[in-house]
């Protein structure tokens, strides 16, 4: 390719190299610019930011020096570079050098994507590995646990770059293939189901509290009521759970002596791994007997059992554990029993046998024979074992695959299977080896995606991962072979069909998750002393907050501003009372209209975001100002320069966050950055780790006892320190009081969250970053959406009609 | 035979480019091809580095005995313990030789003179996409962990390994308190620890039955097939694909290569009795927040290990948790607890945690002192990197990390204190370490030279 080294002397060699790498070339050389106003800081050892540019090769075609350039494009277009210390270009002389620039740029990325495509073919992330292999093979086994973490990079785990592959990865593939298949070919006798219901009253656990002489629990005719969260005790017994699959949870239970809902929420525990997962969460009302009811896939040897979620203390503030369940007279959850119904299968054997064996007949054996500890019931029975099994095995690569098999291309696998029947193995066993194949081949984990405009099967997976992270759908498939998918009507109405498809859930939970970085919810736990009134169901809730928010954007195609101030929330009950608003009842999260002076609406204000960006015990400035400049509005601050020291967090109440940054910021070198910074953090200090309002720090240590109460106790576990002060000032010097004048004038840069809304959309769709040529892409959608005040549902749209997202 | 074609096709390494990096590897994991080609038994030890343990039987268990003359089998062991360690408890105040101990130093008894502490040393430009990323690069020393672009590299105790390779059962064994680990593959793959202590001794030392290792191997056979297609495959479509898809092609190509080589060296293991030790399978401690009682008992299969000879490289991760530790004294959870802010009932019961986590280490220093190899005690064959990735967890700050090196045949019973405004990089170290087990390594990660000890 054509390496050149940018050199004074040799200024004719460049203008070579650039005129022979740009097709268009303007008139206006770049080496007089370089030379002027860039080569006196940026040339030879010691070169400012390490950016030397006489030695930074000009071959476009090599990523690294092709991004050097972009930067340097960007840092000259802002007006950042040269430094206002130094001499100023004139501006015709700037603009002529961007523009001469960006073009050379442009060119080399456009060709480069013509050629190879934009994307470098991608195989499937782990949790879409799991979702194709369910969707595939009509199975409910979590699978993607069993693959190695992925990597994501640009903020999203469908970047093609961050999906490579070791050998770690073939043998993770390998054994997650035998779980799927081992589960998807159950020939084993139909289990007995469970359908059971279990009094409460009645199990062994609660029996044996009774008998104590002081019991927490207390018996009623036909419930018993429980006064705290005692999972040793309340687990279901007389259950055992043999077959994985889909199970029924259903309970009766009523709030007692209360006058408030107390939530019930179901678990699901797991021996082998110590874990426990809740399978949901109800409001069970005062003195009205609510039956309530979720289903949950459940593994073998896992047990159930019931938690009341708020019933840790008394109205003093003291634990319920001081008390005897007999003359108690605090709020209780009464119980009258749980159901448990499962395996729900309608058909044995299941319907997974029928998506590997297509319509090869399958008979109940006369001499059952055993295998792996199971009972084998049933056998596949082909009258023409080698030709049924190839044609099982055309079958099933097809829709692996997602598109028309390639003459030959499934031999291979077929002469796997057929060495099995030659060496006397079973028809199953046969399949089962030239899945385990299919599914760890290339064709199966890799798109198969050619440079120029997608074809149609491509087309289809591209659309089908975008917005249910999965493999394409019987009808997109038929679209596809009919070659109608790409039509801007069709494509237009599949879009409309897939968003409100409720697999698009995944879409939705998998790219908010990652654009705010909600995966780190548990990262830390708050501190039980500052924060006691946090719990699962807050936690639970925060997260279910935020999917829905965006979710009623895309559905209502409300604008990309109210990610910055909106005038509704999505809550439940527990979220309601978290964020001080009335007249929520229910668990399930539904859209609540703000009053007008909350500070609420949007997504900074939500309690997830503030609690992922805080540690627990304190909040930074730092860390959520940051947060606001990298994911709304798209413009991540550079990372501090190596060397520079961070604050010591204090919370023994005799400082603030705030006094301790204003002598970081007191440097000069630290303030060019934090003056950018740290306003959003100051506004977001009135809410503290958890998400809460605050008008005070909390402190463990000096402060004023606390007067108010929490659901009628008091609070002793800590006192209100400093006041805080949320005010701050833009770097342009505009100032704000609090983070309701914020979030006004952050509508201001409203363009900038759409921005960044269609950027992260782009990327987390097509697995490629925004490259400069894709620039302009990004504008046209902005553009093209301005009517709908970028309506979410409306940049979908854009982003799936565009050529970049039907191209490579 | 069904899977005969597999069994008896010529070895990967014919059909290799000989200039790949591969081939290094493929040149010490032999073995079995040397076997089968009917190579002296002299060749095959001297290819195994086991050096000279001709008069003994059997030539697949030599290297369990431990009483071979091997002065070369050097081991590395890495624990990191991710929340930190408080500073002001863990540096001492002296420099060099006859300091006096630290609180936490204190509790390593005699073994201290088999120990260097280092202050000073660090990963440079680590900050990332939050306070904690830089757990992941403690082995690796990749720079701004989880920002945009960010992609790990190969941690160092998986370039050990990949140099050793099949020469034992494991060519290193990946561990800890939970299954994330600070272990990375060339394409800056997590490697998943294995977390549970009877999972690692059943591994290490539990044989199947007659009918499990058949069902294993065949399992394995089978795997080799299909490896074979998909490998084929994947080549096929390489060929009509551009540069970069082909690259990725490639990449995946080789993926399977490189497992079916494992599995071929696993298949040979897998025939192969596993070592017999003294000790019970250790039971399982359910509490996960016990994070001390799960480090201990993986402490007690290290020297176990080590001394059957099972790999040569250990790396354990303790990893840090949200939950209340059963220690006695402690009622915060331990996360919270090394974001102390200055509290000082705070910092006191972080304490109590950290003093426990030194006391395993102690105990673990102790049973490798007790053991002995060749005569030498086990420690003298056996490096021990201790510490953490955040040098103040409380700020997040990850310079001045604790560091300290217990072993491995090194002159010790200093306190090395290098610049804490202008930190040494901690790879220095990495690279010494390499060097002491016998590799060809002038650098690693963010090296400037080997860290002389």
């Amino acid at each position: 390719m054509f390496q050149r080294r940018i050199s004074i002397v040799l200024t004719g060699l460049l203008a070579l190299a650039i005129s022979r790498c740009v097709e268009a070339a303007s008139d206006v050389p770049l080496e007089p610019f370089l030379n002027e106003h860039c080569l006196a800081c940026h040339s030879g050892d010691g070169a400012e930011a390490d950016l030397d540019l006489k030695s930074l090769a000009w071959d476009l075609t090599h990523q690294q020096s092709f991004d050097r350039w972009t930067s340097v494009l960007d840092r000259v277009a802002a007006g950042e570079m040269p430094p206002s210390s130094e001499t100023q270009p004139q501006p015709g002389e700037r603009v002529e050098f961007v523009k001469r620039l960006k073009t050379s740029l442009v060119d080399v990325n456009r060709r480069m994507q013509r050629e190879e495509g934009r994307t470098t073919i991608r195989r499937l992330n782990r949790s879409e590995y799991e979702h194709t292999i369910q969707d595939l093979l009509a199975i409910t086994t979590p699978l993607q646990h069993l693959l190695p973490d992925e990597t994501p990079l640009y903020g999203f785990d469908t970047v093609s770059d961050g999906l490579r592959f070791s050998a770690l990865h073939i043998d993770k593939l390998l054994a997650a293939a035998d779980v799927a298949l081992d589960e998807a070919i159950r020939l084993h006798k139909r289990p007995d189901p469970i359908n059971q219901r279990f009094p409460y009253l009645e199990q062994s656990g609660i029996v044996k509290n009774l008998q104590e002489k002081k019991s927490i629990v207390r018996p009623l005719d036909d419930a018993v009521v429980l006064f705290a969260d005692a999972s040793y005790m309340v687990k279901l017994n007389g259950v055992h759970v043999a077959e994985p699959g889909l199970y029924r949870l259903r309970a009766r239970g009523w709030a007692f002596q209360s006058d408030r809902p107390v939530v019930l929420r179901l678990n699901i525990g797991n021996y082998q791994s110590g874990s426990v997962r809740t399978a949901g969460f109800f409001d069970m009302l005062p003195n009205e007997p609510t039956e309530v009811e979720v289903i949950a896939r459940v593994e073998p040897n896992e047990y159930f059992f019931p938690s009341p979620d708020d019933l840790q203390f008394d109205t003093k503030g003291q634990t319920v554990w001081n008390h005897d369940g007999n003359t108690y007279s605090g709020n209780g959850l009464a119980l009258q029993w749980i159901e448990v119904e499962g395996p729900l299968v309608s058909t044995w054997p299941p319907e997974s046998v029928r998506r590997v064996f297509g319509d090869t007949p399958i008979v109940e054996m006369k001499q059952p024979r055993w295998a792996n500890g199971k009972r084998i019931a049933y056998e596949v029975t082909p009258t023409q074992p080698k030709r049924e099994l190839e044609k099982v095995i055309r079958g099933f690569a097809k829709r692996a695959f997602r598109r028309p098999l390639v003459d030959g291309e499934v031999d291979r696998y077929i002469a796997l299977g057929v060495a099995e029947l030659d060496a006397s193995r079973t028809f199953d066993q046969a399949t089962r080896v030239a899945l385990r194949a299919i599914l760890t081949s290339p064709q199966f984990l890799i798109h198969s995606e050619t440079p120029g405009r997608l074809d149609q099967f491509s087309l289809a997976s591209r659309l089908s991962y975008f917005l249910t992270h999965s493999t394409p759908d019987e009808r997109l498939l038929r679209l596809a072979s009919e070659g109608k998918l790409s039509e801007p009507a069709t494509l237009r109405s599949e879009t409309e069909r897939l968003l409100d498809d409720p697999r698009s859930d995944r879409f939705v939970e998998s790219f908010v998750d990652q654009w705010l970085d909600l995966r780190r919810i548990d990262a830390t736990s708050p501190d039980a002393k500052l924060y006691p009134e946090f719990d699962q169901l807050l936690r639970l809730s925060m997260v279910d907050e935020t999917h829905a928010f965006f979710r009623e954007l895309i559905d209502r195609n409300l604008s990309t501003a109210n990610l910055i101030d909106s005038e509704f929330a999505m809550l439940n009950r527990r979220l309601a009372e978290h964020y001080g608003i009335e007249g929520v009842e229910g668990q399930n999260v539904r859209r609540v209209t703000l009053p007008s002076d909350s500070p609420r609406g949007g997504v900074l204000t939500q309690a997830s975001v503030l609690k992922v960006t805080a540690n627990g015990t304190v909040t930074s400035p730092v860390t959520r100002g940051s947060f606001v400049l990298t994911r709304l509005l798209n413009s991540p601050p550079p990372p501090p320069p190596p060397g520079v020291g961070s604050i010591e967090p204090d919370t023994r109440g005799a400082t603030t966050v705030r006094e301790q940054l204003a002598k970081h910021r007191s440097d000069t070198a630290c303030a060019s950055c934090h003056s950018t910074i740290d306003p959003p953090g100051f506004a977001l200090e009135s809410f503290d780790v958890i998400g809460g309002w605050r008008a005070a720090y909390r402190s463990a240590d000096q402060g004023q006892p606390v007067k108010e109460t929490f659901r009628g106790r008091k609070i002793w576990e800590y006192k209100h320190g400093p006041v805080v002060d949320s005010s701050g000032q833009w770097h342009d010097g505009t100032k704000f009081d609090d983070v309701i004048q914020f979030k006004q004038q952050l509508l201001g840069q409203r363009d900038k969250v759409a921005r960044s809304i269609v950027s992260n959309l782009i990327v987390y769709a097509t697995g490629q970053r925004i490259e400069l040529a894709d620039r302009d892409v990004v504008q046209q959608i902005i553009d093209r959406t301005a009517k709908d005040d970028h309506g979410v549902r409306s940049i979908i749209h854009e982003i799936v009609a565009s050529e970049l997202f039907q191209s490579k | 035979m069904a899977f005969a074609v597999s069994f008896t096709r010529s070895s990967p390494a014919s059909s290799f480019n000989p200039n790949s990096r591969f081939v290094q590897i493929i040149k010490r994991r032999s073995l079995d091809e040397m076997i089968d080609r009917g190579a002296s038994r002299r060749q095959f030890l001297r290819a195994a580095g086991i050096g000279i343990c001709l008069p003994i039987l059997d030539r697949f268990t030599c290297s369990a005995r431990g009483d071979d003359n091997t002065p070369q089998r050097k081991r590395i062991v890495t624990i990191c313990t991710t929340l930190g360690l408080h500073g002001p408890d863990f540096f001492p105040q002296a420099v060099g030789a006859g300091y006096e101990p630290s609180p936490y130093l204190r509790v390593l008894g005699e073994r201290l003179s088999d120990v260097t502490v280092f202050s000073g040393l660090s990963h440079p430009e680590q900050s990332g996409s939050d306070g904690h990323s830089s757990e992941r690069t403690w082995l690796t020393s990749a720079a701004h962990p989880g920002l945009g672009g960010f992609r790990n590299t190969l941690s160092f105790d998986q370039l050990a390994a990949e140099r050793l390779g099949y020469v034992t059962r494991f060519p290193s064994l990946v561990i800890g308190t939970s299954h994330s680990s600070q272990s990375y593959t060339r394409s800056g793959v997590m490697i998943p620890a294995v977390a549970r202590p009877s999972e690692l001794f059943a591994q290490l030392f539990l044989d199947g039955t007659a009918e499990q290792v058949a069902s294993e191997v065949r399992r394995l056979g089978e795997g080799r097939s299909i490896l074979d297609s998909v490998s084929e495959e994947a080549k096929r479509i390489a060929r009509t694909s551009g540069r970069r898809d082909r690259q990725r092609l490639a990449e995946y190509f080789e993926s399977v290569r490189e497992m079916e080589r494992r599995l071929h060296a696993a298949e040979a293991w897998s025939q192969r009795p596993k070592p017999h030790v003294d000790a019970e399978p250790p039971a399982e401690i359910q509490n996960e927040a016990d994070l001390i009682g799960r480090t201990e008992l993986m402490f007690e299969l290290i020297p176990l290990a080590l001394q059957t000879d099972s790999s040569r490289v250990i790396a354990m991760t303790m990893q840090g948790r949200n939950d209340v530790p059963p220690v006695p004294g402690v009622s915060i959870d331990h996360h919270n607890l090394s974001h102390h802010g200055q509290d000082e009932a705070k910092i006191a019961q972080l304490k109590l945690i950290e003093m426990a986590q030194m006391r395993a280490l102690a105990k673990l220093l102790a049973a490798l002192h007790d053991r002995t190899e060749n005569g030498a005690r086990l420690l003298d064959h056996t490096a021990v990197l201790f510490g953490s990735n955040l040098g103040n967890a409380n700020s997040h700050d990850w310079r001045n990390l604790p560091i300290l090196l217990a072993g491995g045949g090194f002159k010790h019973g200093e306190h090395r204190a290098f610049d804490a405004e202008n930190n040494t990089p901690l790879a220095n170290l990495f690279v010494t370490l390499l060097q002491s087990q016998g590799h060809t390594v002038d650098a690693f990660g963010s090296s400037t030279s080997a860290l002389s000890l």
